[in-house]
């Protein structure tokens, strides 16, 4: 049996070997170099946008491997990596204590004793050229000023490993029994241990001038009392030893409050980055991205090709394509055949080509053929994830097809007719699962609530198809925004948002309203819902604006009303960002 | 005979419950036994107050109380254990077998998954998570528990016999969905067994203690919860685990099956 590697592996980042970690991550197009500095910053994406990945090539144990393969050694930064997603973090006993400012100092304690063994754990990272295991002095300065007995038998990060673990051993089992006076007396705090600790290691000469990075991962998972104890630590003004580079998922029910109920505020504390990204199109930072994650994955199994060259586009997608675009464009200069309107003959072309194909092809019984590196692009509705999920199944489905003896030999492209079948197979269970699964899959999901989220995608999903053949304006608009949104309309409307939120069927993303000035959010379904129904999943660089009481409409069932001159607004990016 | 009878009862679906706690009150006073009845909530905190403030202190020590855990949800049954044992009762349980499950859906709506108060373990620093669930017929429930958890390792207990249909409902469906979302390990145990398949649990997660935090979670057969609130004061390091679930179908299920399965605590 020959052994089966599929490049395109998509598990959560935690389960993976730090070497395919350090073998597959890309730095460029998405700010993530931002990690190694003395900010403060906040990843910001749901489930499979690459925060884990992340904070885990900024980890010492990555970096180091990257260090031996020939890169230099920095220890300027030194990365700590930190789960919170542990059983540790999980455990409630808080939730019965009643005095609040105990209930805090006790998830606190547990906190920093899993931020303390996480940076022990790391310096056992160092390069052995730079080993502090024998450095007496930081020994004695950690006994004394911990507290701490290490045992002295031990090298110095063992010794101290054993004793942060003795140390929560025993307060777990004090937690558990409800001996709740004890942590009075001895519970650990940041100031206490961390930040001690932390200055002992930098008087250390090796590590006399490093910065350390405390990655946090899956912040959201931590209780509200260390949420504001964090929140709190983010605040400190000397960043000179330490940063923070905090890892949510849940980026709009996150609580910036710290302890003594301040707020830390984006530009002043920290800075966030999105790892959504809302443009998926060749040239955006997602589209630059994407090609560079699937490439270096190609590379590894020994593929040298682009992305676009192993997921080709079929040839009858692509003739027909070309064909709208040479009839566009004749119309486009019929129309504005001023050349002034070099511009608007552009935007006409960027517009109704691909409209026509749809157009066209709407006469016909079958979906098209959904294929090629773009459309998986965009597909992917800028989720790292969702870009190799639809990868993984595909090359698994070639691999599939291989008799024994070309098992053994890279594949050098995925066929078109094997990506379209995977996209509409995907694409058709998505909408299984949220038919039979949504409601027992995500916490504090109604029967109800799936089923009006179900009719909510289902109606959108026939809005954009009566757009996309018959609408004047923007007929590709792939997103919407809510108009009309009164309190009412609000309580019953955003929580079915937040749960298709959760389960990835919805991505929130904000931008500039048409009042000047003022942002607004709008929302993004998985796009991978639609191949099933015969969109054009590339979609357009526009939003359409629908009225509160029609979307509550639509989740119970009423198909929005549909105007063929029905006007959306065009989406408008960042600086930098080219058009969709 | 007994002397008392103890009836906790939901508020939230205390009208549902009516018909059957008057039948049951009823009996207990033509046998002259004394009723109480604790009306408690679902919210944890107060649910877990209410059970360690009736079921602690002196006054139970020494005494026999027989806990039917028919219909108890896992964590009701975890804490009453455990307060009662604190106390120094001498425990038995009861357990009736339905005489059908609904064909339909049996729960929805799943809360947040949670580690049960004062049964969650200690965890050891740096440990990976592996999950140990024994499955039941909600096999989105136990995808729910583990996308939460994110173990390293996921240990599936599937009943094994023919009860229920278990063999379609349960084994061959937990095994084609479970198998698409990540490796897990299979391992048979019988809940209904003597042991409710304590020693099955005990061999699969043999090779796993010292090596992971382990947490451990039933959606199956009721009685895999008393073996697994025995197997957690073997070892006291494996945080129990529970997800809740708001909306019952009130035809959950039907009739009572032939035989009840009795046991004394201490003795499994």
């Amino acid at each position: 049996m020959t052994s089966y590697k599929n490049p395109f592996e998509y598990e959560q980042a935690t389960t993976l070997a730090p070497q395919f970690i350090a073998d597959v991550f890309i730095e460029d197009h998405n700010f993530t170099r931002f990690i190694q500095s003395n900010r403060n910053v906040f990843l910001l994406g749901e489930r499979g946008s690459g925060k884990s990945m992340t904070l885990l090539y900024n980890s010492i144990a990555v970096q180091r491997l990257r260090a031996n393969n020939g890169k230099a050694s920095d220890l300027n930064f030194i990365g700590i990596y930190i789960p919170c997603n542990t059983t540790l973090t999980h455990k409630r006993e808080y939730e019965l204590i009643e005095d609040q400012v105990l209930a805090a100092l006790i998830s606190e304690h547990f906190m920093v004793l899993g931020i303390a063994y996480a940076i022990a754990q790391g310096m056992t990272w160092l390069p052995e050229d730079v080993s502090i295991g024998d450095d007496v002095q930081l020994r004695e300065d950690l006994i004394y000023v911990l507290g701490a007995d290490l045992q002295p038998e031990q090298s110095l990060m063992r010794a101290l490993m054993l004793y942060i673990q003795r140390e929560s051993r025993r307060s777990q089992s004090a937690l558990n029994s409800l001996r709740l006076e004890e942590f009075r007396q001895s519970a650990f705090t940041f100031t206490s241990l961390v930040h001690p600790l932390l200055h002992a290691l930098r008087r250390s000469l090796p590590l006399s001038n490093a910065h350390f990075l405390l990655l946090i991962d899956d912040a959201h998972d931590l209780n509200m009392h260390q949420k504001a104890a964090l929140n709190s630590w983010i605040a400190y003004r000397d960043r000179s030893v330490f940063s923070f580079k905090v890892a949510v998922a849940d980026a709009i029910g996150y609580d910036y409050r710290t302890a003594s109920r301040g707020v830390i505020l984006e530009g002043h504390d920290f800075l966030s980055i999105d790892l959504q990204k809302p443009f998926q199109n060749p040239l955006s930072d997602f589209g630059k991205l994407a090609k560079d994650v699937i490439e270096r994955r190609l590379k590894n199994i020994s593929v040298a090709t682009t992305s676009e060259e192993f997921f080709p586009a079929s040839d009858e997608f692509r003739k027909d394509l070309d064909r709208c675009r040479d009839e566009i464009q004749k119309e486009a200069a019929i129309r504005y055949p001023s050349e002034a309107d070099a511009k608007k003959r552009k935007d006409y072309i960027y517009k109704y080509s691909r409209v026509k194909y749809f157009r066209e092809r709407a006469r016909r019984a079958n979906l098209p053929p959904y294929s090629g590196f773009d459309t998986i692009c965009h597909v992917s509705t800028g989720v790292i994830r969702n870009l190799l999920m639809p990868c993984y199944w595909m090359y698994d489905a070639v691999y599939s097809g291989l008799g024994d003896d070309a098992r053994g030999k890279p594949i050098s492209n995925i066929p078109p007719s094997i990506q379209s079948l995977v996209l509409r197979e995907r694409s058709e269970s998505l909408w299984q699962w949220i038919a039979s699964s949504l409601a027992t899959s995500i916490d504090n999901c109604t029967l109800e609530d799936s089923k009006r989220i179900y009719q909510l995608l289902d109606n959108l999903g026939e809005l954009f198809r009566k757009r996309l053949l018959v609408a004047r304006s923007e007929p590709r608009a792939l997103a919407f925004s809510i108009s009309g949104l009164t309190n009412d309309y609000e309580l019953v409307i955003m929580p079915l948002l937040h749960i298709a939120r959760r389960a990835q069927l919805l991505y929130f993303r904000s931008g500039p309203a048409k009042d000047e000035g003022r942002r607004e959010t709008f929302y993004v379904p998985n796009r991978m819902l639609w191949p099933i129904r015969g969109l054009d999943v590339v979609g357009q660089h526009a939003r359409v604006s629908l009225k509160a009481h029609d979307v509550w409409a639509a989740a119970n069932g009423v198909p929005f009303p549909f105007e063929e001159t029905a006007q959306a607004t065009t989406i408008q990016g960042g600086l930098f960002d080219p058009e969709d | 005979m007994p002397k008392e009878l103890f009836i906790l009862t939901f508020g939230e679906y205390a009208d549902k419950t009516n018909m059957s706690r008057s039948a049951l009150m009823d009996l207990a006073g033509q046998k002259g036994i004394k009723s109480n009845e604790l009306i408690v909530q679902r919210q944890p905190v107060q649910l877990w107050r209410a059970i360690r403030e009736k079921f602690s202190g002196t006054g139970w020590a020494h005494r026999s109380v027989l806990v039917d855990i028919t219909t108890m949800p896992r964590e009701v049954i975890w804490w009453v254990f455990s307060a009662l044992r604190s106390s120094g009762s001498h425990i038995s349980y009861v357990y009736h077998k339905p005489g059908s499950y609904s064909p339909e859906w049996l729960t929805r709506d799943t809360d947040r998954p949670r580690l049960i108060y004062q049964h969650s373990g200690i965890a050891e620093l740096g440990r990976e998570t592996c999950l140990f669930l024994v499955s039941g017929f909600d096999v989105d429930r136990a995808i729910q528990i583990m996308q939460f958890f994110e173990p390293r390792t996921l240990i599936i207990g599937l009943q094994s016999g023919s009860q229920f249909e278990n063999a379609v409902r349960n084994v061959a469906h937990n095994r084609r969905l479970l198998e698409r979302v990540q490796n897990p390990h299979f391992v048979e145990l019988d809940s209904y067994s003597p042991d409710h398949g304590l020693a099955a649990m005990e061999a699969a997660l043999k090779s796993h203690f010292g090596q992971f935090n382990v947490v451990a979670a039933s959606l199956g057969p009721k009685l895999s919860a008393v073996s697994l609130s025995h197997w957690q004061i073997k070892h006291p390091d494996i945080a129990l685990a529970y997800a809740p679930s708001r909306q019952f179908n009130y035809e959950y299920s039907r009739g009572i099956g032939e035989n009840p399965i009795t046991c004394v605590l201490d003795t499994l």
